[in-house]
């Protein structure tokens, strides 16, 4: 290996000059030789020595400086510089040592000691570009893995126009998520997550959680199930004391109503577009990956929105943003945010006020932001759900029967499955989206009124979905008796085939007759949930005590 | 004239470091050192003792380079002066430094004709 | 930030003073896990703490881990307004009994 290095000798008398040229030739190395300090600058940057003999008392530029002056730009680079000097005194050296200066070399200069210096030195050199190379490998394999991780924590569907975001690259390095996706049936799915620690091994949970959150979603599993998979998840692969605190956002868009799951985040605020005031929600919920699955038992936020009503999530980064001064941007200033802003700008004017605060120092740029808009279904249309399927033709011929039990109609959702099955029809994959919403609503409508007994007449009240979901929820957990009936099944014909879903439930049953003599034209659930019916559905009916509903699909469509 | 003025172990040293180059390296540390003894002498004409210091710093590293142990302890006592403001010390000693060079100059200058 | 720890009996007392923070590691871990089998209860003394970031919550979840799991008795006390809030906000109160 060359060990033989470029040394730059700045040294304002001649003699001196060329004594300590030949001793450090003889050594092996390369020479260049600088009068004064100005002369040993511009040497510098030409030639790029890996060592410096700097004399400190030179005319024109002295030593001091001309260390001071290489130090401030060579920055991420390291060059050993050796003063020489026959000062004797501490705080001379000091001086020297302050000025950027590695070691001194007294006069009269001995070769045994400057070669076991350069030595010294050149071996450092080593081990600094060793680490730099080092460094280098390092950034490219984080690059790498960041196009991984950008890929499965894809935008989803992050640019709707309801929905505003903001994460800093500092932020994500740190193990902040943001995710949005629809939901079959047209709802909306949001979360924000913020992983304990800094760095890949922050980043590196957000991976599966992303996965699992835009799997389930897209399958049609409610939020409650895919919290509960992302917890155990993360339970299982998370070493003790690593967390995700985070917000679970799901919105449905036909009955104004927002559940939210919120676990070791700050407060998040919800701003009432009418009233122009904001309402403010505290977490009541543990981190995600600290409790065991039979531990994890959600509490859940519900909420009615109106149109334009927003909800703003943030993770603590914008809270402990700091200023020069070292203060805290706060919760407090936060919230005033909300008060002093034009309705149209709160997120930007969040960031901005923010960016203002921390001014120039700005290295500190941790900073998460969600916001989302109850807006109306036409604004956002119906999901466009790719379908990525192995099988070409899929079953053609087949029937299916799943009767749930009461234990199993407490916590079970059913229709993820269904629909799977359902689609695994290569005719009806294109029409997932509607499928779920008709199974949905059918299957909501056996469960609710049918097996549970519970009035839609409580949603229309002020509270009326909590109050709704609350008892709904409560008649569930103390449910012994009843029973849901799905009954599939599909057969092919010249081009397509036909569908059949036969949902019964073993209630009284209910006014039929009433429900479909309702105009289509109706704007509520029901007359949405008509329309859905009338556009997909080639025949539809009830049985005659009204408990149990039969819809029929022919593919292609003829309608 | 009194005892040698350089340490021959240095010069030794310094004629195998250097080689051919031996001859140029005294030709030239004699001829910096009259200049720099001309910058000190005018300095403290001047009573700028600042360059004086700097002056006699300088002699003092080169000297001291070339194994001329006298003229160095002297060199070293003059910027002691001059630092600390004695131009009265500086006067007197200057005529102490002028013959210790010129004792230094004629013994290196023989050891060219002699080696 | 310093950790103190004085045993009485079954019981140990951590002390923690100044910034909890991801700096504090190796020091606080190195106290909780030289118990001896003795000590049953844990104190987490927080009256001179005055900042709790996320890794220190992680900190508390490892010793809890260590003390038994669901079955540690640990108590968090003397906790500060800032201290409180941010042990609240985490709902770490399901899993420490803290005043």
């Amino acid at each position: 290996m060359n060990s033989s290095l470029r040394i730059l000798i700045a040294d304002d008398n001649e003699s001196d000059r060329m004594i300590l040229r030949s001793i450090v030739s003889k050594e092996g190395h390369e020479v260049i030789l600088a009068a004064n300090g100005e002369e040993a600058i511009r040497l510098f940057w030409e030639h790029r020595p890996d060592l410096i003999l700097l004399d400190v008392i030179m005319p024109i530029m002295d030593g001091l400086s001309v260390a001071k002056e290489l130090r401030s730009r060579l920055a991420e680079d390291y060059v050993p510089i050796v003063f020489l000097t026959s000062l004797q005194d501490p705080e001379s050296l000091a001086k020297c040592l302050d000025s950027g200066g590695d070691d001194f070399l007294s006069k009269p200069y001995n070769r045994v000691i400057l070669k076991a210096k350069i030595k010294a030195f050149g071996r450092m050199r080593l081990m600094h570009e060793k680490l730099q190379a080092h460094n280098r490998q390092m950034l490219i394999e984080q690059q790498v893995a960041k196009t991984i991780f950008d890929n499965v924590a894809h935008s989803g569907c992050l640019d709707l126009a309801n929905i505003s975001h903001s994460l800093s690259p500092l932020s994500v390095f740190n193990g902040d998520t943001v995710l949005a996706e629809r939901k079959p049936d047209g709802g909306l799915h949001l979360f924000l997550g913020d992983f304990t620690g800094h760095g890949l091994p922050a980043a590196i949970g957000a991976m599966p959680l992303a996965e699992i959150f835009y799997g389930m979603t897209a399958k049609g599993f409610a939020m409650e199930e895919v919290l509960r998979e992302i917890n155990s998840k993360l339970r299982g692969i998370l070493p003790v004391g690593v967390f995700c605190c985070g917000c679970f956002v799901e919105l449905n868009f036909y009955e104004k109503h927002a559940k939210i799951w919120l676990g070791g985040l700050p407060d998040i605020v919800c701003f009432r577009a009418e009233s122009q005031t904001i309402e403010t929600f505290r977490a009541s919920n543990l981190p995600l990956g600290v409790l065991d699955a039979h531990q994890f038992q959600p509490e859940f936020i519900n909420l009615t929105m109106a149109d334009n009503d927003e909800l703003f999530i943030w993770s603590d980064g914008i809270i402990e943003a700091r200023n020069e001064a070292g203060e805290f941007f706060g919760e407090d200033r936060l919230q005033a945010i909300f008060k002093q802003s034009a309705v149209d700008t709160l997120f930007s004017s969040i960031l901005t006020a923010v960016e203002r605060f921390v001014g120039e120092t700005g290295a500190d740029d941790d900073l998460t932001l969600l916001s989302v808009k109850m807006v109306d279904m036409d604004v956002l249309g119906l999901p466009d759900l790719e379908n990525k399927r192995g099988s070409l033709v899929g079953p053609q011929d087949w029937e299916l029967s799943y009767t749930l039990g009461p234990l199993t109609l407490r916590g079970f959702n059913p229709l993820p499955m269904v629909l799977n099955i359902i689609t695994e029809v290569e005719g009806l994959r294109g029409l997932s989206g509607q499928l779920y919403t008709l199974l949905a609503e059918l299957y909501s409508n056996a469960l609710e009124h049918g097996v549970l007994s519970l009035s839609s007449a409580l949603k229309s009240s002020t509270d009326g979905f909590s109050a709704y979901y609350a008892e709904r929820e409560r008649r569930l957990s103390v449910l012994t008796e009843g029973k849901i009936i799905i009954s599939v099944s599909h057969y092919p014909e010249a081009t397509g085939g036909v569908l059949e879903v036969t949902i019964s439930d073993s209630g009284q049953g209910f006014d039929h007759q009433l429900f479909l003599a309702r105009d289509v034209s109706d704007d509520g659930c029901s007359g949405r949930g008509l329309r859905l019916i009338d556009g997909i559905c080639e025949d539809f009916y009830y049985n005659p005590t009204g408990n149990a509903v039969t819809a029929l699909l022919r593919w292609p469509s003829s309608r | 004239m009194s005892s040698a003025r350089v340490d021959r172990q240095v010069l030794t040293e310094l004629q195998s470091l250097l080689e051919d180059d031996f001859s140029d390296l005294i030709a030239i540390f004699i001829r910096d050192a009259q200049h720099r003894l001309e910058q000190l002498r005018a300095a403290i004409t001047a009573q700028d003792l600042s360059t004086a210091r700097m002056s006699a710093h300088s002699l003092k590293g080169s000297s001291g380079n070339m194994g001329c142990v006298e003229f160095n302890q002297l060199s070293d006592q003059m910027e002691d002066y001059a630092k600390a403001g004695q131009l009265e010390r500086c006067e007197a000693l200057m005529p102490v430094l002028v013959q210790e060079a010129e004792w230094v100059f004629g013994e290196l200058n023989g050891l060219l004709i002699n080696p | 930030m310093a950790v103190t720890a004085s045993t009485n009996g079954n019981t140990i007392k951590l002390k923690v003073s100044g910034r909890f923070d991801f700096s504090s590691h190796q020091e606080f871990r190195q106290i909780y896990e030289s118990v001896s089998v003795e000590v049953t209860n844990y104190i987490v003394d927080m009256a001179e703490a005055t900042y709790l970031d996320s890794s220190a919550l992680g900190m508390l979840l490892l010793m809890r881990d260590h003390a038994g799991g669901d079955n540690a008795n640990i108590d968090i006390v003397n906790c500060n307004e800032d201290v409180k809030k941010i042990l609240t906000i985490s709902n770490f109160g399901q899993l420490f009994k803290i005043s």
